[in-house]
């Protein structure tokens, strides 16, 4: 058995006679990213035995080659459970796996923090577009009389627009909980009481907004100071400094805009 | 029955040139003739899956979404959200019958889910 250095690191080698696998030595120039690893752990065993292939990686790692395809090309994502499988296969040292599946559990918790910011920003939109365009709450009006007709192409007529912008419209009345089509003739207004006013809507709407924020808030909470993190963090600062929830909130829907 | 994918949607900031394009392209047909002025897109071939075109608000960007047909979608929006989805549109019942949601996976791409009105006339 013995090891070889390759790319200033040191790489475990199986022994061909023994079929034993040695861990790869913790060094802190090992590859970023566990992806990256097994691209180099490939092309140090092609760069060793030019038969060699991806279906004999694959083989050695006891996966399928067309699944370890799609991890060298990023065109699958390497999960921890992933990286714990494989990389206990090629024998990394425990603090390399360690380091490499809490990389990636991070990285998890960056996606989902951009999911939600991503969700908090057509929340901001939607709330925006609500406050700046008449005719949702006048949608919300029709849906309280006795003579309205689900029907997108009379609402357009009734508001004298378009049959798009309704459907617009609705989309976002429907995303913000404000409205619901609960049969298929009837559709609910759930922005409150009958007399309820465009200030009553608006503020439901902010207050909704805000809850999101607050998720967001949390989820940000979860990874390390990022550009999402400081913005966040940033966010909640001014809204402690301008002492009013619904301020911030405009703040952060003029800035989405 | 399982969870076919049966249909897809081309979200478009502009619906009218989207579905002239695809008109002329295609020889796709496009009917409007329905509640929510929906432009139903008929293939012209059996084969393959229908679609649709919605409006895209303006501060949105076009994209196209995949409608899995369910038998409940309330029950799968509620396993949706166990499984780590988020909802984007909960479930409502369409003014020709059909009932309809829409999620999000858990890396944000959104899901629809659907269920006919005529899925019960085994269609």
């Amino acid at each position: 058995m013995r090891s070889r250095c390759h790319s200033n690191y040191v790489f475990f080698t199986i022994d061909r006679v023994n079929k034993k696998h040695r861990p790869i030595p913790c060094c802190s120039t090992a590859p970023s990213t566990f992806r990256l690893f097994l691209q180099a752990e490939l092309g140090r065993r092609c760069a060793g035995n030019p038969q060699y292939s991806l279906r004999a990686f694959a083989k050695s790692l006891a996966i399928d080659h067309a699944t370890l395809s799609q991890l060298l090309r990023s065109k699958r994502r390497c999960t921890p459970d992933t990286i714990e499988k494989l990389g206990r296969r090629l024998g990394l040292h425990p603090k390399t796996l360690a380091d490499y599946v809490a990389q990636e559990k991070h990285s998890g918790h960056l996606r989902e923090s951009a999911a939600a910011l991503g969700h908090v920003q057509q929340l901001a939109h939607d709330t925006a577009n609500l406050i700046s365009d008449w005719y949702h709450f006048a949608i919300l009006e029709l849906v309280r009389l006795p003579e309205f007709r689900p029907d997108t192409r009379w609402i357009a007529r009734v508001l004298e627009t378009t049959p798009d912008e309704v459907n617009i419209a609705l989309t976002r009345l429907v995303r913000l909980g404000l409205l619901e089509m609960t049969r298929q003739n009837r559709w609910i207004d759930n922005s409150g009481s009958a007399t309820a006013s465009m200030n009553d809507v608006t503020e439901l709407t902010i207050q909704r907004l805000v809850e999101q924020v607050r998720k967001l808030l949390a989820v940000a909470e979860r990874v390390r100071p990022t550009g999402i993190v400081t913005r966040a963090k940033l966010e909640a600062k001014k809204e402690k400094r301008n002492g009013s929830a619904r301020h911030a909130v405009a703040n952060h829907v003029e800035e989405s805009r | 029955m399982g969870q076919p994918v049966m249909q897809w949607q081309i979200m478009s900031k502009n619906p009218d040139k989207t579905a002239a394009f695809y008109a002329k392209l295609f020889d796709w047909k496009i009917n409007t003739d329905n509640a929510l002025n929906y432009r139903v897109v008929d293939t012209g071939s059996k084969r393959g899956i229908g679609g649709g075109i919605w409006p895209a608000p303006p501060e949105g960007h076009g994209m196209v979404t995949l409608y899995v047909e369910v038998d409940d979608v309330a029950r799968f929006v509620e396993k949706a959200k166990a499984v780590g989805g988020k909802i984007v549109i909960p479930p409502q019942k369409l003014p020709d019958g059909d009932e309809m949601a829409v999620i999000l996976d858990p890396d944000g791409l959104p899901v629809g889910l659907f269920k006919p009105a005529n899925q019960n006339k085994g269609s």
